[in-house]
């Protein structure tokens, strides 16, 4: 279904092009380029793409469960996974509804994690920027911090912060602070020496700098850490809500469909295909947030 | 800082003591200006032993071929950098007490105008920095607008104007802080001719109705004798003042200057001096 809409948006576009130069061949030249100009056409360019690619994946699940002769404990067709979405769960609820209700909840973790990593991040960026001593002392301590393993220290986590929505968010905060602090430093580095001399003619103080040109022209690479935190951020939540003790949760969920695997494969692949929305939702809701405060076109300025 | 004040006072003191009449502080001072950079062991010399007096409202270009030390002596001046010897004074003052003043402004060669921020923000930014009221930085900001000619793009963002305008909101920028003197460093040195000229026009215009000092680096040798009233010829390694030329073409100067002879004459010296200074580096 939705590798058929995708296919009927390309036909579109070339349907129209060897009509045009029949009546002018400039019209043709005019017209094309205009039909894809502008946000609109850019964004539907984009979801066109979007939607083609994941019918391409859903069409390969399916080649692929045919071609190897994969049995539905392997592979579960596709519509049956989507089908499981609509079955009771033991409790007599909704199972889509069940899984929502988990989604909403690491989401919260997910969110309250990305923002207390993305502040956290953004200051330490902003140490590391601006004095060379503390930078060259934090820098290395953060990447090492980085590359500790998230699975091994989270059950130490658990028994210091217990099993509640703190350890969840404090392990999100802990994986999104690094991507954030990076691109933070970065990008405040790359403020060229011309607008700080600028500034330091205008007796500017050191907040005046921070807030009017090096935050913002940092903005761009910033927006790039947080979507790139805004995903870790979901898988650290649902790392945080597998241990043992934990009730709801995208985590809690993955680890029963484990346990029934062999029963019943389509509720592992649906929670998979859950947590891959709610990834893909942040992310995305993080662009959003971005394109709309950082609104300049950065390629055409003198900065 | 102190130190800096006692040599204030005796570069008055002398100035009070050769004539009997108290002389006006000169626009920018240099006395026995050097600049020496050491890299790897290595010691290059940018500025040696330069004496400059540079009257207040005058308009002095600096020339001289790259490394020949004339954006070391601006950046001296603007307190971007320290002078290894020797002492430099803008308008009786350190660069680091004119700077607090807000006693000059700076043009830099690339426009340098945040991309982020509107024409109108951009100008207002350092009297906002500067804590004047809302109403005036907008009212100064929209005024020094008009004079480049750029009233009407106050909404417009950086890079929606050509870099012949996003040059002029840099100009607006820098005269909106109202100071004594203006750096420029290579201004129009990025841009096409015929806009250099039409820019070399306006701030001619500029110049005579609000006469700053003005400190003017540039490559061009017709640039300078158009808009100056004395061109600085200077040479690198070591670098040094070899020739400062009167230019004593008459006001106002429109466009029909370049066409005098006197002015081809007065490009002619100042080539000349530029070859002799090249000669004997």
């Amino acid at each position: 279904m939705t590798a058929g809409s995708a296919a009927t948006v390309s036909p579109v576009a070339t349907i129209e092009s060897p009509a045009a130069p029949a009546a002018s061949p400039g019209a043709a030249e005019r017209g094309r380029p205009s039909r894809w100009r502008g946000r609109a056409g850019r964004a539907a360019g984009s979801a066109a793409v979007g939607v083609g690619l994941v019918g391409g994946t859903a069409v390969l699940w399916e080649v692929a469960k045919a071609a190897f002769d994969l049995d539905d404990r392997t592979l579960p067709h596709l519509w049956d996974v989507v089908a499981y979405l609509g079955s009771e769960t033991s409790k007599g609820e909704n199972y889509g509804m069940f899984l929502l209700n988990n989604l909403l909840v690491t989401a919260r973790s997910a969110a309250l994690g990305l923002l207390c990593g993305a502040l956290l991040g953004v200051v330490t960026g902003v140490v590391i920027a601006r004095s060379r001593l503390l930078g060259a002392g934090v820098l290395p301590l953060v990447v090492a911090a980085q590359t500790v393993p998230i699975v091994a220290v989270s059950p130490a986590m658990v028994l210091w912060l217990g099993t509640n929505w703190t350890t969840k968010i404090a392990i999100a905060t802990y994986l999104t602070y690094f991507p954030v602090a990076v691109a933070t430093a970065k990008g405040i580095q790359s403020v060229p020496g011309d607008a700080l001399d600028l500034l330091h003619t205008y007796s500017a103080s050191r907040r005046t700098v921070l807030f009017h040109v090096e935050l913002p022209a940092a903005a761009p690479l910033i927006a790039v850490g947080l979507e790139t935190a805004a995903a870790f951020a979901v898988v650290g939540t649902i790392v945080g809500e597998l241990p043992f003790g934990s009730k709801t949760g995208l985590g809690v969920v993955i680890l029963t469909s484990w346990q029934f695997y062999t029963i019943e494969p389509s509720a592992l692949y649906c929670v998979a295909l859950a947590a891959c929305l709610l990834g893909g939702a942040l992310v995305l809701a993080i662009r959003l947030l971005g394109s709309i405060l950082i609104g300049y076109a950065p390629e055409g300025g003198s900065l | 800082m102190s130190t800096s004040d006692a040599v204030t006072d005796t570069v008055r003191a002398q100035s009070e003591a050769s004539s009997p009449m108290v002389k006006p502080i000169p626009g920018l001072e240099a006395h026995q200006l050097t600049k020496r950079f050491d890299s790897r062991g290595e010691q290059t010399v940018a500025l040696q032993d330069v004496d400059l007096t540079i009257a207040q409202g005058a308009f002095v270009s600096i020339i001289g071929p790259s490394g020949c030390g004339k954006s070391t002596m601006l950046r001296i001046f603007a307190d971007l950098m320290a002078p290894t010897d020797g002492v430099a004074m803008v308008k009786g003052r350190t660069p680091h007490q004119a700077r607090r003043d807000r006693e000059f402004a700076m043009v830099f060669q690339s426009p340098n105008l945040l991309p982020w921020k509107s024409v109108l923000r951009n100008v207002t930014l350092p009297l906002q920095i500067m804590k004047l009221p809302k109403e005036e930085r907008e009212a100064r900001a929209r005024e020094m607008l008009a004079l480049v000619g750029l009233d009407g793009f106050e909404s417009r963002l950086p890079h929606q104007l050509s870099g012949g305008m996003q040059q002029r909101v840099a100009i607006a920028r820098a005269l909106s802080m109202h100071p004594g003197v203006l750096f420029m460093d290579e201004p129009f040195g990025a841009l096409d001719e015929i806009t250099r000229d039409r820019l070399n026009l306006e701030l001619m215009d500029i110049w005579q109705r609000l006469s700053p000092t003005v400190l003017f680096i540039t490559h061009s040798i017709g640039e300078a004798v158009y808009l100056s009233t004395q061109v600085v010829v200077m040479s690198p390694r070591p670098g040094r003042i070899t020739a400062t030329i009167d230019i004593d073409l008459p006001y106002p100067r429109t466009a029909s200057v370049r066409d005098q002879p006197r002015f081809y004459e007065l490009v002619g010296e100042v080539r000349a001096a530029l070859n002799d200074g090249q000669g004997r580096a």
